[in-house]
C-alpha cells in the first residue's frame, strides 16, 4: 500500500514499531503547518527554523507519549506552543511578567484553522486596512504590502522621513486597537 | 516613554521584522508592546505569505537530523537498560576526555599563577655558580645546564584580523553578516557570518577570528594528515604559520555521554561527537612556539572524510624588541610610563549584565621565552532581552563597585562604576559618577539617573547617596576564627564576617581583608578582597608574588599609595648542601594599558631543590649586568 495514503495514526503506529520512513512521512506532512505556526509566533525565518527543529526532535524522542486522544497535528502544535512560550519566556526580560503578554497571542493564527489559508489572511489584512483612517492605511500598505523603505514611504506620502515614522507608529497603534474588534481571531481557535 | 522614543522603537521593530532579523533585540515588556508586536507579525504574515513557507534547504537539513537522531535514539534505547552498559558508556566518555587532554599542547613545567617558564638549554652551570658563590656556607650541587638568556624578546600585539576574515569569507562563501554582537559589555564588537551546512565565521575586531567550516562532501583520503591538509588548501592564510599536526583517534561510540563532553566536541547539532573518529590539530605558531588558544581542528570520520574544520586564529603583529632589564631598571621604566599602569598577574572577571545574563571573561597574559602572547576567552551563558529603554529614569539600590585607574600624579584617569543590586534592583553600569562617590567602594548606595544604554544596562548618574553612614571602606587584618565567620583583628576588636564563610584551610591563619566595616557593638566586616599569606605559602607561592598582592591590597584602600614594589629577586637563607633539582628561566612582565607599548620585562632564574631542612625555591637575577 502506498504509505502516503496511510493515516497519521497508522504512520505513528509504524514509527513506534521502528519504521523510520513512517516518521519522516509524518514530518513531511506536518512540517509546513508547524513552521507557519512558529513563524507567526516569532516573525522571522531563523528563529522559526530553530523552533521547528526543536519541535520535531522532541516529537521523535517522545513519540511514545502521543496517546492518540487528538490529531497528530494537534499534538505537534501543542509541542510547538510550548516551544514558542519557552522562547518568549527565555527572552522575557522580566520573568514575573505574565506569559499572557507573549505569544501565543490574540492574533497568532492556528494552522488548523482558516487562517492557514493565505487568501483568508489577505482578506483579514484588507478588512483591517479598510477600518483604518486613509492615511494610516496607506502608510501600512506602502510598508507591508509594497515593501517600501521608510524613505520611499515618506516620498510617496509627501512628508519627511521623521513624520513618516510617526505616521507608521500611530497607524500600527490604531491597527492594534482595530484588530481587537475584527472577527476570526486567534483566541477563538488557539488555546493560550 | 515619550512618543518620540516609541516612534523610533516601533520603526526598529518594523525594520527588524521586514528584514528577517532575529528577535533578540526586541523588548516586549507591556501588554501594549505585546499587542503591537503580535500585530506586526500578523501583518507581515498576511502581506507576505511566501515568507510562511519553509526554506527547502532547511527542510532537507532537518530531515537529515531526524534520520540521524532516529538511529541514535534506537541505540540509546538499546543502551538504556543494563547498568553495566551505562558504565561502559561512562568509560568511553572518560576515554574521550583523556583523549582531548592528550590533544592539548604540553604545558611548560613549573608555571606559577602569573608566569610561564620557558626551558632552554646550553648555559654552563658556572654561569649560575658565579652568583651562588656569594652565598657562603652553602655547597651547591647542579646536575644540568642552565637555560640560556636571550638579549631581548620579540614583542607582539594583536593585529587587525579584518583582511584575513574577508579572504576567508570569500573562500567559504559567507555573505550575510549578522548584527554586531555587543553582549560582551566592554569587549570589542563582534560580527558573525553564517553559511550553509553550519559554516560560520566570527570576527573579533581586534582579537582575531573564530570559525567553523563544514565541507561535508569532501572526498576520503588515506592519511588523516593528508586529508586535513587537503581541507585547508585554498583558503588557509599563508601569512600565518601552523605547527606540526597531531592526530588523535576518537572512540567509536559515546552516545550516552554527550552531556559530559567538553563543548569543543559538540557542534550545534551534536553531530561531530557521534560521527568523528579522528581529529587532526594544527597549532598556530609564532616564532616556532605554539600560540595559546589558537589553531585549527580538522574532524574526520571513519573513512577519513573531512566533517568539519574549526578553530581560532590570531594575527600577531610585531611591536619591536622587548629589552630584558634588571629588576630596578624595569621598575623605573614601568613607573615612568605616563599612562595607566598595572602589574598583570592574572585577570579574571565575572560580570553580570541584567538579571539573567552572565558573562564570564577570562584574560591571561603569558610571557614565554620567545615572545609575548595575549589570549582572551569569553563565553556568554545566557542573554535574554532587556526591559529597559534609553531615556528611562531609574532608581536602584545596591552596592557600589568601583574600578579606577590613575594618572602618575594620582588623579583619576578613568573610573568604571557598577551597582551590584539589592533584590528588586537591576545590575547597572554607572557613568558620570560624582567625585565624592569615588570614596564609597563596596558601600550600599541609592542611585538615580537616566538609562543611556540597555546592553549592558548603563545609567548616567544624576544622584547618588549612601544608604548607611556607619559604613567604612578599609583594610582590616587579623586572625580568622575557627568558625570561619569571625576575625580577631590586630586592633583587638572582634569582627563578624558578613556574606561569606571561609574554608577550613584558612581558619586560624592571618588574613588581610579589604572590605566595608559597619560599625556597631559588634563591627560587621563585609570582605571584598582577601589575602591569606600563609595559605599561599603552603601552596608554594613565591614571596614576591605575595608582596605584589599585599601592595594591591594597600592600593585598594589608598589609591594614591605607591604601586606595589617590583618583584623582589632575592636569595633566601639556605644552609648546608643545596641540591638544585629543577631550574627555569622565568620572566616578570610589567604592563601598561597601551597595547602598543612595550612592556618592561625582568628575567630571573627560578631554582627549586632540596636542602637541609626541606625544599626551597629561590630566584636569581638573570639580566645581564
Amino acid at each position: 500500500m502506498d504509505p502516503n495514503r496511510l493515516s497519521d495514526r497508522e504512520l505513528v503506529a509504524r514509527a513506534r514499531d521502528g519504521d523510520r520512513d513512517a516518521f519522516l512521512l509524518l514530518y513531511r506532512r506536518h512540517l509546513p503547518h508547524v513552521y507557519r505556526f512558529l513563524y507567526r509566533q516569532v516573525g522571522n525565518r531563523s528563529d522559526a527554523e530553530d523552533l521547528t527543529s526543536e519541535v520535531f526532535l522532541q516529537a521523535l524522542e517522545g513519540l511514545d507519549g502521543y496517546r492518540g486522544d487528538g490529531s497528530f497535528r494537534s499534538w505537534l502544535l501543542g509541542i510547538a506552543r510550548h516551544k514558542a512560550a519557552d522562547f518568549w519566556r527565555r527572552r522575557a526580560a522580566r520573568p514575573e511578567l505574565s506569559l499572557d503578554l507573549f505569544p501565543p497571542d490574540r492574533l497568532a493564527a492556528d494552522p488548523d484553522g482558516p487562517e492557514d489559508d493565505p487568501a483568508a489572511q489577505r482578506a483579514w489584512l484588507e478588512a483591517l486596512l479598510a477600518a483604518l483612517p486613509e492615511r494610516y492605511a496607506r502608510v501600512l500598505r506602502l510598508r507591508f504590502l509594497e515593501g517600501c523603505s521608510i524613505r520611499e514611504t515618506a516620498r510617496a506620502l509627501g512628508v519627511s522621513e521623521g513624520y513618516a515614522k510617526v505616521l507608521q507608529h500611530r497607524a500600527l497603534r490604531k491597527a492594534a486597537e482595530v484588530a481587537e474588534a475584527l472577527p476570526v481571531r486567534a483566541e477563538e481557535v488557539c488555546e493560550p | 516613554m515619550t512618543e518620540v522614543r516609541e516612534v523610533e522603537r516601533t520603526h526598529r521593530w518594523v525594520e527588524d521584522l521586514l528584514k528577517e532579523r532575529p528577535v533578540r533585540g526586541t523588548v516586549v515588556a507591556t501588554p501594549e508592546d505585546a499587542r503591537l508586536w503580535a500585530l506586526l507579525r500578523a501583518l507581515k504574515g498576511a502581506a507576505r505569505p511566501e515568507a510562511l513557507e519553509p526554506d527547502p534547504t532547511f527542510v532537507r537539513r532537518l530531515e537529515g537530523r531526524l534520520r540521524r537522531r532516529w538511529a541514535l535514539g534506537r541505540l540509546r534505547r538499546h543502551l538504556a537498560v543494563p547498568r553495566p552498559l551505562r558504565w561502559a558508556a561512562a568509560g568511553l566518555v572518560a576515554l574521550l576526555l583523556l583523549t582531548w587532554a592528550a590533544l592539548q599542547p604540553p604545558a611548560a613545567e613549573g608555571p606559577t599563577p602569573f608566569v610561564r617558564a620557558a626551558r632552554a638549554q646550553g648555559v654552563d652551570p658556572q654561569a649560575l655558580g658565579r652568583q651562588l658563590e656569594a652565598l657562603e656556607a652553602v655547597r651547591w650541587v647542579l646536575d644540568a645546564a642552565l637555560p640560556a638568556i636571550p638579549e631581548a624578546l620579540p614583542g607582539y600585539g594583536h593585529g587587525d584580523a579584518a583582511a584575513l576574515a574577508a579572504r576567508m569569507r570569500a573562500a567559504l562563501g559567507l555573505t550575510d553578516p549578522e548584527p554586531e554582537d555587543r553582549s560582551f559589555g566592554w569587549g570589542p564588537p563582534r560580527t558573525r557570518w553564517r553559511g550553509p551546512g553550519g559554516t560560520w565565521l566570527q570576527l573579533d575586531l581586534d582579537r582575531g577570528l573564530t570559525f567553523r567550516y563544514r565541507p561535508l562532501e569532501a572526498a576520503p583520503a588515506g592519511d588523516p594528515v593528508e586529508a586535513a591538509r587537503r581541507a585547508l588548501a585554498g583558503w588557509w592564510p599563508p601569512e600565518l604559520t601552523l605547527g606540526t599536526p597531531r592526530t588523535v583517534d576518537l572512540p567509536a561510540d559515546v552516545p550516552a555521554g554527550r552531556g559530559l563532553l567538553p563543548a569543543v566536541f559538540l557542534d550545534d547539532e551534536g553531530d561531530l561527537s557521534r560521527s568523528a573518529r579522528q581529529i587532526v590539530r594544527f597549532p598556530q605558531t609564532l616564532g616556532g612556539i605554539e600560540v595559546e588558544g589558537a589553531g585549527i581542528l580538522v574532524w574526520l570520520d571513519a573513512e577519513r572524510r573531512v566533517l568539519a574544520v574549526d578553530g581560532r586564529l590570531v594575527v600577531p603583529v610585531r611591536r619591536g624588541e622587548v629589552p630584558l632589564l634588571k629588576p630596578k631598571a624595569a621598575w623605573d621604566r614601568f613607573t615612568a610610563h605616563p599612562g595607566d599602569r598595572f602589574l598583570a598577574l592574572e585577570g579574571r572577571r565575572v560580570v553580570q549584565l541584567g538579571q539573567d545574563v552572565v558573562v564570564v571573561a577570562q584574560e591571561e597574559r603569558i610571557v614565554t621565552g620567545e615572545g609575548t602572547r595575549t589570549t582572551r576567552n569569553q563565553q556568554v551563558l545566557l542573554a535574554p532581552l532587556s526591559p529597559y529603554t534609553p531615556g528611562q529614569v531609574l532608581t536602584a539600590t545596591g552596592r557600589l563597585r568601583l574600578q579606577a585607574s590613575l594618572r602618575p600624579d594620582g588623579q583619576p584617569r578613568r573610573v568604571m562604576g557598577e551597582l551590584i543590586p539589592d533584590p528588586g534592583s537591576p545590575y547597572l553600569r554607572l557613568t558620570d559618577l560624582p567625585p565624592e562617590s569615588l570614596g564609597w567602594p563596596g558601600m550600599r548606595v541609592a542611585v538615580t539617573g537616566t538609562v543611556v544604554r540597555v546592553d549592558p544596562l548603563t545609567l548616567q548618574v544624576e544622584r547618588i547617596a549612601r544608604l548607611d553612614p556607619r559604613e567604612v571602606y578599609t583594610l582590616t587584618t587579623g586572625i580568622l576564627g575557627e568558625d570561619g565567620r569571625t576575625l580577631l583583628g590586630d586592633d583587638g576588636r572582634t569582627y563578624r564576617l558578613e556574606g561569606t564563610s571561609f574554608p577550613p584551610p584558612w581558619r586560624g591563619t592571618h588574613l588581610w581583608i579589604v572590605g566595608v566595616v559597619r560599625e556597631g557593638e559588634t563591627p560587621i566586616l563585609r570582605p571584598l578582597d582577601v589575602l591569606a599569606e600563609e595559605v599561599l605559602r603552603r601552596q608554594g607561592a613565591p614571596e614576591e608574588m605575595i608582596a605584589v598582592l599585599r601592595g594591591r591590597m594597600r592600593r585598594a584602600v589608598d589609591p594614591r599609595a605607591p604601586y606595589p614594589p617590583p618583584p623582589a629577586i632575592d636569595v633566601p637563607i639556605v644552609e648546608g648542601t643545596a641540591r638544585v633539582t629543577a631550574f627555569e628561566l622565568v620572566y616578570y612582565p610589567l604592563w601598561t594599558q597601551d597595547p602598543a607599548d612595550v612592556p618592561a620585562i625582568s628575567p630571573a632564574y627560578r631554582l627549586r631543590g632540596t636542602a637541609e631542612g626541606g625544599t626551597f625555591t629561590l630566584f636569581l637575577d638573570a639580566a645581564a649586568p
